[in-house]
């Protein structure tokens, strides 16, 4: 259970990864939340809300090093835990609750 | 990920290693980078972008990630203004230091911006010329210009316009209201449409101005207020002037006008009304515009092939004479660009040292810190982080200080700027004051200063290790920190050194010009002028008869022991000159005859002005209007014609009304004459009695004790006595005119050694902060030395020569540098070597004694430490 909602850019950022599956790369999450979100995102603020969903347990990551490279950098691929899920149902259920018959001015035309 | 390695280039890894998190984490974060890079075309935009995105990333994990803990940006800033606040004499000597110097380099920024960058206020200001005469063998340069050869250069058509203007001269206006002395300067009727001039009433000259349309004038809003106080409509009004009436056309805004600057009037004379080079001689300052694809080289090349024309038609005025044509703007700015230029280095150099003041202070606190920092290094900050805390902290230092700066430098520069405009005689080009540009440079050097002090400290605290740190406590620092302070100490010490040998250099320099002898003595003198205008001077008739009974008067001025007069002040301006030849020989060839001042005089003016009469006599009740003409003439003027011959007696031809001789009586000694710093010119004196010339006159009265009261007013009720109308006007005295001839090495002088004095200041207190803290630090060393039986004298000797060591090397790398800096001084240096040996001599003594007393503190301390104390508390 999470202790508290998750924030805006937090739960965008777990959406993408998920939508990444095991390509969920940063730097494809990252184009992930451009494309999808169309904003701009700064690659410190990125990381820093990586780190902090780290923190909390939403989400691991595991180290990957390319094999057809020696000298590159390993890269880092990204998972949303069970608890990252529960959070996100939790934020997807009171927004839904709050979002009940609206639907009229929701929906986009 | 296929495609070759991803690799960043070197520097930007080796700035993201310090930058980014250890491990994993950060490798992966440079990973991501790199991909993103390889895919970028190859390019400058690829450099680009790689350096933003470097900036970016660093600015959020070095500098924002520093307050972490408090969270984020705030937290950062948040924890610097506390941990500031907590230690107030740290932060407002910090502060103080950097105000100091950001205050004193912007507010002499905007003097340099607002005279030597802005642009001249007309319109397309790179198109305006200056036109002068040269004369190569009387080497004579940007002289003023004949009205005939003024007109023949402008109908050659070489440049897009000419006009002519005469410099102000002081004129009565009698109405509107009562009579009073205005300044007012003659200009040809297209001078405001030549530099493109909109006026803010009324349309400006009419074409036919002075001649068929009238006589017109144009007012300054000063002139305006002077003449018509608040009155709403002036524009057609007319106003007399010298006795004629004149229509005013139209009111400028206050500023600069070339030539005529501090006249609040310009009446409109057309240049053919000014004569010509058969009935006049040289009078006219030259203002032209190039045309817009001209340049100055060409149009000199054509005007010079006019003037040929001018010089084979009338050889008897033009012989030798050649056109100079310069750009308006070296002529108005060329002279206050090296002083003022200099006065920024200087400040900027002050600044510097302030930096380096500030780092040493930062530096010895982080050190006291240690024991914080090394806790919070333990407690899992990395060095990064507190590197980056620390670079905040500087920063918010360099951001108060900065801050506080400006405010001193709008002060300063409020302060400083009529001072300046005075001694420099700057044209007022746009105001002196903190505008946006003023405020970017402030901007860009707080920013600047925050990373040249913080920079250092930063690192060398990131860089501790805590385990050391630890360890080491109670014992201090190691000893790379200690290097490091002695290092920035000898460099403040260099600095200051440049700047005081700059400033002795300028103050010797100075203090030649003051002891020039002047060849009079301004003790106890005032001098009046009075200026003869209205109907009743019309002719030289009325001015001779004026000016001869008021040299009867002045005699019996009470309080006064000598009186007299003059038609031009020595400093007073260039006055009238004029070609001659010795006329007890053959006549030489017209380009050959020498040049010489001339000055019409009255009364007792060599004794009121102490000028010594060398041989012959002075004027007498002799030589009257009827009587042969008679001279005094200047030494250098007889050596240069009889050397080793007794001048008197002999006649000298005078290029003036003729060519018939006047009769040298007697030889009084030179006087200065253009400036403190001009050789003294050949001088021919005349009596008022035997040729009036000019209406006007300057009285010089030398007084009694206490005097000079009584003696200008008995001087106003003379002269009101004679005419009612006419004012005695610029009273000064004598000591006025050389205050003012000297003001501006007296200005530079001045702020040079108060930037000197304030650089000296602050590397005597870093000196003493590194001593200072060496002994603290060697407290049980010196304990044990004393237990074995050092002596006080041993204990001073340890600690001094370490100080001495510090302020020789500073001394020799300042002495070093200053050698070079120098040469760049030597413009501005009168009677002085630019490598004068008692100016480095004295700045290096000054220097040493500076650093013997800085050591004095630390090395009483240490000789109070008590051996059993020490040992105990070390």
């Amino acid at each position: 259970m999470p202790p508290s909602f998750l924030g805006e850019f937090e739960q965008m950022v777990l959406l993408a990864i998920l939508q990444q599956g095991d390509r969920a790369f940063a730097l494809e999450v990252r184009r992930e939340l451009e494309q999808s979100a169309g904003r701009s995102v700064s690659r410190g603020a990125f990381y820093t809300t990586l780190d902090r969903l780290e923190r909390k347990g939403l989400v691991r990551w595991e180290e990957r090093t390319p094999e057809d490279s020696r000298r590159s950098a390993p890269l880092r691929r990204f998972e949303v835990t069970a608890e990252g899920l529960e959070g996100l149902r939790e934020s997807r259920r009171a927004l839904d609750a709050l979002s009940r018959g609206l639907d009229h001015l929701l929906e986009s035309t | 990920m296929s495609d070759a390695p991803h690799r960043l280039p070197g520097w930007a890894t080796a700035v993201l290693v310090r930058l980014l998190p250890a491990g994993v984490r950060g490798a992966s974060m440079r990973g991501d980078l790199a991909q993103e890079w390889s895919e970028r075309a190859r390019g400058p935009g690829r450099q680009v972008w790689l350096a933003v995105e470097v900036a970016r990333l660093g600015f959020h994990y070095g500098v924002r990630a520093a307050g972490r803990g408090g969270g984020g940006m705030e937290g950062a800033w948040g924890f610097a203004v506390r941990k500031l606040r907590r230690d107030p004499g740290y932060s407002a000597l910090a502060v103080g230091t950097i105000a100091l110097g950001i205050g004193v380099t912007v507010a002499l920024y905007s003097v340099v911006q607002a005279v030597l960058l802005d642009p001249l206020p007309w319109e397309r200001p790179d198109e305006l010329v200056a036109l002068f005469e040269g004369h190569e063998p009387r080497d004579v340069h940007r002289n003023v210009v004949n009205p005939g050869n003024l007109r023949a250069w402008r109908e050659s058509g070489s440049l897009a316009g000419v006009e002519g203007v005469m410099p102000p001269q002081p004129r009565i206006v009698s109405s509107p209201g009562e009579p009073r002395e205005v300044m007012a300067s003659f200009v040809t009727p297209g001078y405001l449409t030549l530099l493109g001039v909109e006026p803010v009433e009324g349309g400006g000259f009419s074409p036919g101005a002075g001649g068929e349309d009238g006589d017109q004038i144009v007012l300054t809003r000063r002139g305006r207020l002077e003449l018509f106080g608040d009155v709403p409509e002036v524009v057609g009004r007319t106003v007399e002037v010298n006795g004629a009436s004149a229509r005013v056309m139209a009111v400028l805004d206050d500023g600069h006008l070339p030539f005529a600057d501090g006249a609040l009037i310009l009446t409109a004379i057309p240049l053919a009304d000014l004569g010509d080079q058969t009935n006049t001689g040289r009078f006219l300052y030259g203002l032209g515009r190039l045309p817009s694809d001209g340049s100055i080289g060409a149009a000199q090349a054509e005007l010079a092939g006019v003037m040929a024309g001018l010089r084979e038609r009338h050889p008897e005025f033009n012989a030798g004479w050649r056109v100079e044509v310069e750009s308006l703007r070296t002529v108005l700015l060329g002279d206050l660009r090296a002083p003022l230029w200099t006065l920024l280095a200087a400040s900027g150099l002050l600044l510097l040292v302030s930096c380096v003041s500030v780092a040493n202070l930062t530096l010895a606190r982080a050190t006291e810190r240690r024991a914080e920092l090394a806790v919070r290094s333990a407690l899992g900050a990395s060095s990064r982080a507190i590197a980056g805390q620390l670079m905040v902290e500087n920063l918010t230092l360099a951001a108060a200080g900065g801050a506080l700066g400006t405010l001193i430098a709008w002060v300063g520069a409020t302060l400083l700027t009529p001072q300046l405009l005075t001694a420099f005689t700057i044209p007022r080009l746009g105001a002196v004051g903190l505008d946006g540009g003023v405020l970017l440079f402030a901007a860009l050097v707080t920013g600047l200063t925050g990373l040249a002090f913080g920079l250092v400290p930063s690192f060398a605290a990131g860089r501790a290790s805590p385990a050391a740190t630890l360890r080491a406590e109670g014992r201090g620092p190691g000893r790379a920190t200690g290097r490091l302070r002695s290092a920035l100490v000898v460099a403040e010490v260099a600095l200051s050194v440049v700047l005081l040998t700059s400033a002795a250099l300028l103050v010797r320099s100075f203090r030649t010009l003051v002891t020039v002898e002047t060849g009079f003595d301004v003790e106890r003198v005032v001098t009046g002028r009075v200026n003869l205008t209205g109907e009743r001077y019309r002719g030289s008739e009325p001015d001779r008869l004026f000016f001869t009974q008021l040299e009867r008067e002045l005699a019996a001025l009470p309080g006064v022991e000598a009186a007299g007069g003059v038609q031009m002040l020595p400093l007073d301006g260039l006055g009238s000159a004029t070609s001659f030849y010795a006329a007890d020989g053959p006549v030489p060839p017209r380009e050959e005859w020498p040049v010489a001042d001339i000055r019409p005089i009255i009364g007792a003016y060599f004794e009121a002005m102490g000028i010594d009469l060398l041989a012959g006599r002075t004027f007498g009740p002799e030589d009257g209007p009827d009587t042969p003409r008679t001279v005094v003439v200047s030494r250098s003027l007889a050596d240069e014609v009889w050397p080793g011959l007794d001048p008197i007696g002999r006649p000298l031809a005078i290029n003036w009304d003729d060519l018939d001789p006047w009769t040298v009586v007697g030889v009084v000694d030179d006087v200065v004459h253009a400036g403190m710093d001009q050789a003294p010119r050949p001088m021919v004196y005349h009596t008022v009695r035997q040729a009036p010339y000019f209406p006007f006159m300057s009285v010089v009265l030398r007084t009694r004790a206490g005097g000079e009261g009584e003696a200008v007013g008995a001087l106003r009720a003379l002269v009101a006595e004679l005419d009612p109308a006419l004012p005695v006007t610029r009273v000064r005295t004598l000591d006025d005119f050389v205050r003012t001839a000297t003001a501006r090495p007296r200005v530079t002088a001045f702020l040079m050694t108060l930037f000197a004095g304030a650089a000296a200041l602050l590397a005597a207190v870093g000196v003493y902060g590194v001593l200072a803290y060496s002994v603290a630090r060697r407290v049980r060393e010196i304990g044990v030395r004393v237990a074995l039986g050092a002596r006080g004298r041993d204990v001073v000797a340890l600690v001094t020569a370490q100080g001495v060591r510090l302020v020789l090397a500073g001394l020799a790398i300042g002495l070093a540098v200053a050698a070079v800096a120098a040469r760049l001084l030597e413009s501005l240096l009168f009677g002085v070597a630019p490598r004068d040996p008692v100016a480095f001599g004295g700045a290096a003594l000054l220097f040493v004694a500076v650093g013997v007393l800085a050591c004095l503190g630390p090395a009483l301390r240490a000789i109070r430490i008590r051996p059993v104390r020490a040992l105990r508390e070390g």
